[in-house]
């Protein structure tokens, strides 16, 4: 017995499914042949070495990691202090800065967050917690929101 | 080589998960740096966005429900946290992204861990030109040879539409290589 030659197996694939796969292949690979790596290298025993530096608990809280609201009023703090400097420190030329150009300043100048953090003491940072949410509450708003997190990168 | 559900569960739990987070950066911190290497171009950034992707996977891991698994989680979190990085480093400098990634390329040039010869340098420039998610989908292709499906799970986008615009980023690419 002999199988008839009409019948097949039933599958099917995409519409020009093996033009195009024919196309890509040699299109990648004849790029291939040409420059294949991309020709970056790593530090000899990089990988090795490699440590990743986890904070030590979950309430160990970097102020990276705190939401805008918290940088906000941590530049207020920080605002306050400069005002209370400027006014109290004895001037020639006394100078009108608003409070809205001095947390400009300090938003946009390259002030890193632990800055901020040594105008406060390690108590008051402690106990700092001006807002009545959970961390992990925090932590997964921040997840989700990359574009509000990529303002509290650095 | 260590099941991903069991890794996962090991992940989750307070008595194995500092084990289990070790076991986690050992299998996949050669693939995410990589990934994020061609991102950020600078070994140093790179070190850093890798540093801030191992500390999001692992505070986030309980938010990690299975719906894919769990290298393109961690992919996914790796290329945002790369751009994420870009983003913010070129407002720190007020330029443009474009400027920031020009500014890399010619750094590169003189970068101690590239060590590319003419071709691949031309290729990087070649690279840079492309729109961000087609540099995205040419380097874990190209590469890293990222399959769509996973590819899809990680930028979100379908596996047809992945197609079309590797196809499309390999033409440039050549084209820009024998144009130059």
């Amino acid at each position: 017995m002999t199988l008839k030659s009409d019948i097949t197996s039933g599958f099917k694939v995409p519409k020009a499914y093996f033009e195009s796969f024919d196309t890509d292949f040699i299109l990648e690979q004849t790029l291939k042949q040409t420059v294949s790596e991309s020709g970056f290298k790593t530090p000899d025993t990089y990988f090795e070495k490699l440590e990743i530096r986890l904070p030590k608990t979950a309430n160990a809280r970097t102020l990276q990691q705190l939401n805008k609201k918290t940088t906000f009023y941590l530049s207020g703090i920080a605002a306050s202090l400069v005002l209370l400097l400027m006014f109290s420190w004895p001037s020639e030329t006394p100078q009108t800065l608003t409070a809205e150009a001095i947390e400009n300043y300090l938003l946009n100048e390259e002030i890193q967050s632990d800055e901020f953090a040594s105008l406060l003491t390690s108590d008051e940072l402690d106990n700092f917690n001006p807002i009545s949410i959970s961390s992990s509450e925090i932590e997964t708003y921040i997840f989700e929101n990359a574009a509000l997190e990529s303002l509290l990168i650095d | 080589m260590q099941n991903e559900a069991t890794l996962l569960r090991q992940l989750k739990s307070d008595d194995t998960k500092e084990l289990a987070f070790k076991t986690l950066v050992e299998l996949y911190k050669e693939r995410l740096y990589w990934h994020i290497r061609k991102i950020v171009i600078s070994h140093d950034d790179s070190d850093d966005v890798l540093q801030n992707t191992f500390i999001k996977i692992v505070r986030n891991i309980h938010n990690f429900k299975g719906d894919s698994k769990l290298f393109t989680w961690m992919y996914r979190i790796a290329t945002n946290e790369a751009i994420t990085f870009l983003n913010s480093k070129a407002r720190r400098h007020q330029i443009s992204n474009g400027i920031l990634q020009q500014l890399a390329l010619e750094n590169l040039e003189a970068d101690v861990y590239f060590e590319g010869d003419e071709i691949q340098l031309k290729l990087q420039k070649a690279i840079a030109q492309l729109p961000r998610k087609q540099k995205l989908i040419f380097n874990m292709k190209y590469f890293d040879a990222i399959k769509y499906k996973d590819m899809s799970e990680i930028l979100d986008t379908s596996e047809g539409a992945l197609k079309a615009s590797y196809h499309i980023a390999v033409k440039k690419i050549k084209s820009y290589l024998s144009d130059n």
